[in-house]
């Protein structure tokens, strides 16, 4: 039976128990029997008045016992030209880069940020524009709130949207407390932390527009566990899983999520540091016995960018091979 | 059957410390001070109020006797936004039957103690289960209406916020209102998406707030009439329901409620749309303003947003409608808002409203709308003779 939108409307402001981007409509089948319906937030952005589609009978989203109509349009899950865009900050390379690779072929598009314009990221854009999906590299300092206010802009400007922001960009500066400067604290807060703080503010303004977004903070087991010459890094990381769960809970009803997740020890060059025995010594608590790979926290950030992750916000998702339990 | 409105009360509307209570005392006392009229003057009183939930606070009749010091018979009519048209009604029907001379109406509601999202859910209580089990929220329903005048009509999210920016620049002149700032019709479309196309200013607030209106037969109306404004009778009142659902209605453009209560109340008072002179609509969403513009009968159905584009409907236009800001910024505390139109009507007849007068006002409407349409209260009220 084909059913059709007579009206809609894509609600921002839900009441409690539900969470915005769902849509209420009207919708009549060839007899002139008429329903009320809703469309579920990934279809709501793709109907209009007149669009096709089935009814399927659901249960209420709100945890009453109770049966719903759900309408689904007739293109649901064919290319519906809704195509979602991904801001990874720091993505020119290591991390960064395999979550901006792991997101373009899930088909999103990209935008490719490091601090500084470099051949590295140049290339790691043609890389990605391999995958068939748009990029686009905006390099600029994520601790400049004017430059983090000009590349949020000049993605909209392209892009129209920016449905996730990854907070990957980080650095290390590294000294025991009685050798850090306060030059040394601050400069890896001001990247880690308040970089974080600067593009999700930054973003939040379209997402919350759009009444929908996952932002994935890239964190750190350190952040959790502390380590040895690392205290203004660890508390960096700290600050960002506090910092998310905050956000979690300001946007839950605005259709955003917000989640931290934590690498334990990754195959990347901020490992060069660490004296090859030392990394064996660590290693060897690892109880899967081995470094993680970028591509393995890229999984991880798939997934929370997915509708698959639709329940999941204020969470901290440790992917350290079992280090930390 | 002209009943006279011996006395008016407004509190400000806008966010209030005082409780509920002290809120109808406030409208009360100033609209029987008005009329020279004595709590012991009063047969008859009728409390609009739509729900208890927002303040907490049940038992309103009896909380306004132990306020007034009186044993008077105290009712509270309830019928979502169209609780306070429908006690007047209920007034009116009451001086007519002859038992009672004089009543007493006001409407309560006290919204800013909870929170926007209970206050979401409360008023989301008064759409149909069938809507409320899919989420509907009010700004959503009269988006459903929106979305099908756009597609037959051709109106757009540039009318609604001309509705809008012409209520707020009303309300710059109204000092009881809620709202003064200067929003334009830049500012409602710039404003964020509430439930699409409906925006944030196309929406009326949450808000506290009473009204009164001292109500009398011609009995006893010279006795409590105030020798300083020309007297201001009801002429005609109608009500009408229809069905709670959306679904239920042939033509979303139409609210056949508010079409069948004006004929009643048109005929009531022998008179035609062609004679209202200033009008108070119920704007709880800027869609509503014009699809009543068109039940009402001022224009032709598909009408009203030339009329706005045209400046018609603003003060110094050809009919004047929701000079006092209405609902959008006025406020809209529910239970008060049909008493708040027939305060505005009242005091416009009279010449008592500054600096947003209409000019040679001489019959003023009040459409009061519950739900997304299915109660409706239109008032026809008439200046009287100068003494």
């Amino acid at each position: 039976m084909t059913w059709k939108i007579i009206s809609y409307s894509v609600i921002n402001v839900p009441p409690s128990s539900y969470s915005a981007g769902y849509a209420l409509a009207l919708v009549e089948d060839e007899q002139g029997e008429r329903k009320t319906a809703q469309v579920e937030r990934q279809h709501a952005a793709s109907i209009a008045v007149g669009t096709p589609g089935t009814i399927i009978i659901d249960d209420a989203p709100n945890g009453l016992q109770k049966k719903i109509n759900v309408f689904v349009p007739d293109n649901a899950g064919s290319d519906r030209n809704v195509r979602e865009v991904a801001f990874i900050t720091g993505s020119s390379r290591g991390i960064g880069k395999a979550i901006a690779v792991a997101l373009a072929k899930e088909k999103k598009d990209i935008i490719i940020n490091n601090s500084v314009e470099s051949e590295e990221g140049r290339k790691t854009v043609k890389e990605i524009e391999r995958l068939g999906v748009r990029c686009s590299y905006l390099p600029g300092k994520i601790n400049d709130e004017k430059q983090v206010g000009e590349i949020v802009e000049k993605i909209i400007q392209t892009y129209g949207q920016i449905d996730i922001l990854v907070n990957n960009a980080g650095i290390t500066r590294d000294k025991m407390i009685e050798n850090m400067s306060a030059e040394m604290w601050d400069e890896v807060l001001d990247v880690n932390l308040k970089g974080t703080f600067l593009c999700t503010k930054a973003v939040l303004h379209f997402m919350v527009k759009q009444g929908s977004g996952s932002i994935i903070n890239i964190s750190s087991i350190i952040g959790e566990n502390g380590t040895i010459g690392q205290a203004n890094y660890a508390a960096s990381k700290g600050g960002m899983i506090a910092f998310t769960k905050s956000i979690a809970r300001e946007c839950a009803g605005m259709g955003i999520r917000a989640n931290a997740i934590t690498p334990g020890f990754i195959k990347t060059d901020m490992l060069n540091p660490i004296p090859p025995a030392i990394l064996g010594d660590i290693v060897r608590q690892i109880p899967l016995r081995r470094l993680g790979r970028p591509e393995e926290i890229a999984n991880a950030v798939v997934f929370l960018a997915s509708d698959k992750a639709s329940y999941i916000t204020g969470q901290v998702i440790g992917v350290n091979g079992g280090l930390r339990m | 059957m002209n009943i006279r409105v011996a006395g008016t009360g407004h509190t400000p509307f806008g966010t209030s410390k005082k409780e509920i209570g002290e809120l109808m005392l406030e409208a009360v006392e100033e609209a029987l001070s008005q009329a020279n009229a004595k709590a012991d003057d009063v047969d008859t009183i009728f409390i609009a109020n739509f729900s208890s939930s927002f303040a907490g606070q049940s038992h309103l009749p009896a909380l306004l006797a132990s306020k007034l010091k009186t044993n008077a018979e105290i009712v509270r009519v309830e019928s979502a936004c169209a609780s306070g048209g429908l006690a007047v009604k209920e007034a009116v029907v009451a001086l007519s039957s002859g038992l009672y001379k004089t009543a007493l109406v006001v409407g309560v509601e006290k919204m800013n103690a909870s929170t926007i999202s209970e206050v979401t859910g409360i008023l989301a209580s008064a759409a149909s289960p069938d809507e409320i089990i899919h989420g509907a929220t009010f700004p959503s329903l009269y988006a459903l209406i929106a979305r099908q005048h756009f597609a037959k009509y051709g109106t757009t999210e540039e009318h609604l916020a001309m509705v809008s920016a012409k209520n707020h620049q009303n309300a710059r002149k109204n000092i009881l209102a809620q709202f003064k700032k200067d929003i334009k019709v830049e500012d409602v479309l710039k404003s964020k998406m509430v439930a699409s196309p409906l925006k944030l200013l196309d929406c009326s607030p949450i808000t506290d707030g009473a009204a009164a209106v001292f109500l009398c037969n011609q009995e006893v109306a010279d006795k409590f009439t105030s020798k300083e404004y020309p007297s201001v009778d009801i002429i005609g009142i109608g009500h009408s329901s229809d069905s709670i659902s959306l679904l239920d209605r042939k033509d979303l453009t139409v609210m056949p409620a508010v079409v069948k209560a004006a004929l009643k109340a048109y005929a009531m008072g022998s008179i035609s749309p062609q004679q209202i002179d200033v009008a108070e609509l119920h704007d709880c969403f800027t869609i509503a303003e014009i699809v009543e513009m068109e039940d009402l009968g001022l224009c032709n159905k598909g009408q009203a947003t030339a009329m706005i584009t045209e400046g018609k409907t603003a003060i110094d236009g050809m009919l004047p409608i929701n000079p006092s800001g209405g609902l959008k910024a006025k406020g809209h505390p529910v239970g008060a808002t049909g008493v708040s139109q027939v305060v505005e009507i009242t005091k416009q007849l009279q010449g008592r409203c500054g600096e947003r007068q209409v000019r040679k006002a001489e019959t003023g409407l009040c459409c009061n709308v519950g739900g997304s349409g299915a109660t409706a209260v239109v008032t026809i009220l008439k200046r009287g003779m100068e003494r």
